[in-house]
């Protein structure tokens, strides 16, 4: 797909969590809220950022963009502001701007230049944060936000944990398949710069130089 | 720019890194022994010493050890797994300075801040020690931070071998050898050291996550209290994490043996596709077993505990049997002329299979209600880790300090020696254990004194035989980076 279309996708995508009858749906309840609701919004923005992306190679971008843009999330999630961006127009505007411009497209845009070492190292961190959130949902004995049940807590802290569980287990299947040599493949063609394999190294193919030459600038 | 970097970063293989980890792993093993000995001592009645200060001897000696023993292990692994897959050092150099960050976090917190809970830091002790004003709340947080810290350091590590391994495989489950093994498959049959590097990939990444979010909750619970989890979930985590990451080391350590032996005796070591299902039948199997540290915990499923004790049992074999098998068979009529480097190899042979035996006692059931938390398991351990694990990365030390060169140079002397002290050394926890002598007390009975002394006594000389070891390493340093 080409790039300006991937952005019109992304767009498409935001737009779709802010259709007032889906946004009332979603904000129901908190579950959905949190586990549709903000990853359609940041989504949107990360697959445009990811579109731009392409072709403007830097490398030496991805980890900023990454921890910016979970910086983001992470203080969307703040029970706090779920409450605020429920009670006050304003700060739902806010937060969607935000959550488009400042998660989304960092996170698309940094995924898009990391290589498979911080790609993982992304993942696996997420996957610990997940769980790490989800048990505080299952056990705090207090509701955290004014706008849901206790039982909706509850319901979020299990889906974290199964969402935890599903990124652990989605990255360990690649990697035994070998998915990231595909993706340092494309990369490489994309690219077309022909590296050459080290000397004394049968083994070492042009991927893995490609693979190391997509993290350095 | 990048690929000068890169190609060079092939050549030395990160060779200036691997010295450092050694050197570091060396020194701070050494402390370690000394504290170890100084708590035989104070056991023994031979010194007297505080019992809070026994406490935080036996934490910062249980994490410090398992800590290095990782270091260690990784430089060995990492020097072979280099010469099969393109890695790029960068990667040891930002796990060394999170090491290093972490040490100084653990052991400020433990000496200054009195934090003492075991390195197993078993949940809730660490908010409970805090409260009843054993040691600061800040030092709790503190010393798991840096455990934090020092699991990023690996998780980089770990993750940069599996690049490396599916860059240059096409996958980890090629890296395993499935395709060889299930699809009958003859290109590119990973060598024996990329099987057991992909193998340290999986399970350590994952006891790594595991461990992250359980040292997180155990930070929270510290700092706010009301935030109160399961205590059975979190054992089970910690021994998850515990556990899987203690056996990789030795996982990660027997690579020496796969690559010295064919060395030494000129005769390859060939991956079959016994050798194969071996260590796939213990990639699963490492990580299912941990519930045998749990066998006391009468609210586990039954189901859950049946597993610890059956696998527990087959666990290590299928690896310890494709080593052992395949050592043999290289070694049979090889006419090897032994040295130190051989002989420690072989010691690290023995000890792990032999470690492995009081391991499998303890996972029965019937036998763990009597020896839980008794001497025998620090028997146990201390056998396949003191006789197996190290002198798999003392032989690896004396090997790079002879500029990797071969040819029998005697000094078999030192190893037997080593042996001979260690074994009485490890003989004394486990008599300990076998008359009921719990572990991790300060202080011991009378009764119980006599098999205290003769270990403070042996651990002297295990101490001595390190020292001769590390110190011959460390004095040749400068000549194994000149000679690079
Ligand atoms: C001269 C060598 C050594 C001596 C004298 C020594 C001594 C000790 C002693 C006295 C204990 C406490 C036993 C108890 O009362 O429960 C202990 C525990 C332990 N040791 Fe060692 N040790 C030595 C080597 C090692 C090595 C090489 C390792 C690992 C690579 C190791 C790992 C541990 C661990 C993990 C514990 C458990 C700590 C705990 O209970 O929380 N030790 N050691
Ligand atoms: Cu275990």
């Amino acid at each position: 797909m080409r790039a300006d279309r991937k952005a019109w996708l992304g767009a498409g995508i935001v737009a779709l969590g802010l259709l007032p009858p889906v946004a009332d749906l979603l904000q129901a309840r908190l579950p959905t809220h949190v586990l549709v609701l903000l990853p359609l919004l940041a989504g949107g923005g990360a697959v445009a950022g990811a579109a731009l992306a392409r072709g403007r190679p830097a490398g030496w971008t991805a980890a900023p963009s990454l921890l910016a843009g979970a910086a983001t999330l992470g203080f969307w999630l703040i029970p706090r502001w779920i409450d605020a961006a429920l009670a006050a127009p304003a700060v739902a505007a806010v937060r969607t701007a935000s959550l488009v411009f400042l998660a989304g497209l960092p996170l698309g845009w940094g995924w898009a230049q990391a290589g498979p070492v911080l790609r993982l190292f992304v993942l696996a961190n997420a996957a610990a944060m997940l769980a790490v959130m989800g048990w505080i949902e299952l056990v705090v004995p207090a509701r955290l936000c004014n706008s849901y049940l206790l039982a909706d807590q509850r319901n979020l802290g299990l889906g974290l944990l199964v969402l935890a569980g599903v990124v652990v287990a989605g990255a360990a299947l690649r990697a035994l398949a070998g998915g990231d040599q595909a993706d340092a493949t494309e990369r490489a063609t994309r690219r077309a710069s022909p590296r050459m394999a080290s000397p004394q190294e049968p083994s070492a193919t042009n991927t893995i130089t490609a693979g190391i030459g997509s993290r350095k600038p | 720019m990048a690929d000068a970097r890169t190609s060079a970063g092939i050549a030395d293989r990160g060779r200036t890194w691997i010295v450092l980890y050694l050197a570091t792993a060396g020194v701070v093993i050494l402390l370690m022994m000394v504290f170890g000995l100084v708590m035989r001592l104070a056991q023994s009645e031979w010194i007297a010493l505080d019992p809070a200060f026994y406490y935080q001897l036996l934490t910062v000696h249980g994490i410090g050890m398992v800590g290095i023993a990782a270091l260690g292990g990784v430089a060995v692994l990492w020097h072979y797994l280099s010469a099969h897959v393109a890695l790029r050092p960068a990667a040891l150099a930002i796990n060394l300075v999170l090491f290093m960050l972490g040490v100084a976090m653990i052991l400020w917190a433990v000496f200054i801040g009195g934090f003492a809970p075991a390195w197993t830091f078993l949940y809730p002790l660490p908010a409970v020690g805090s409260s009843n004003g054993q040691w600061q709340a800040w030092s709790a947080v503190l010393d798991l931070t840096g455990v934090l810290l020092i699991g990023v350091g690996f998780l980089i590590l770990c993750l940069e071998m599996g690049r490396g391994i599916v860059a240059a495989y096409g996958g980890l489950g090629r890296g395993l050898g499935w395709h060889v093994l299930f699809a009958g498959s003859k290109e590119k049959v990973p060598p024996p050291t990329v099987v057991a590097g992909t193998m340290v990939v999986i399970v350590t990444t994952l006891a790594l996550i595991a461990g992250a979010t359980i040292v997180a909750m155990t930070i929270l619970n510290v700092l706010f209290p009301a935030l109160a989890i399961d205590p059975l979930i979190a054992k089970n985590m910690i021994y998850f994490f515990g556990h899987t990451f203690i056996n990789a080391t030795i996982y990660m350590a027997v690579v020496v043996v796969y690559e010295l032996l064919p060395r030494i005796t000129g005769r390859p070591w060939k991956t079959s596709k016994v050798f194969l299902a071996g260590w796939t039948l213990s990639t699963t199997m490492v990580l299912v077993i941990y519930p045998h540290h749990l066998l006391m915990d009468f609210a586990m499923p039954g189901w859950a505990l049946a597993i610890g004790q059956v696998l527990s049992y087959v666990n290590s074999l299928p690896v310890l049997v494709v080593t052992g098998l395949g050592a043999l068979a290289i070694l049979h009529r090889s006419g090897i002329s032994w040295d130190v480097v051989s002989t420690l190899l072989l010691i690290a042979m023995f000890g792990w299979m032999a470690g492995v035996i009081p391991a499998v006692v303890d996972a029965t059931i019937s036998v763990n209600y009597v020896m839980h938390n008794t001497m025998w398991v620090p028997g146990h351990f201390h056998f396949y880790l003191l006789l197996g694990l190290l002198p798999m990365i003392f032989a690896f030390m004396l090997h790079l300090a002879r500029g990797e060169d071969v040819a029998a140079h005697g000094g078999d002397l030192s190893a037997l020696l080593y042996l001979g002290f260690g074994l009485g050394f490890v003989a004394m926890f486990l008599l300990g254990g076998w008359a009921s002598v719990p572990r991790r007390w300060a202080v011991h009975l009378p009764e119980w004194l006599v098999w205290d002394r003769i270990a403070a006594v042996m651990a002297v000389g295990v101490v001595v035989l390190a020292t001769v070891f590390v110190v011959t390493f460390l004095l040749r340093i400068p000549r194994i980076l000149r000679h690079g």
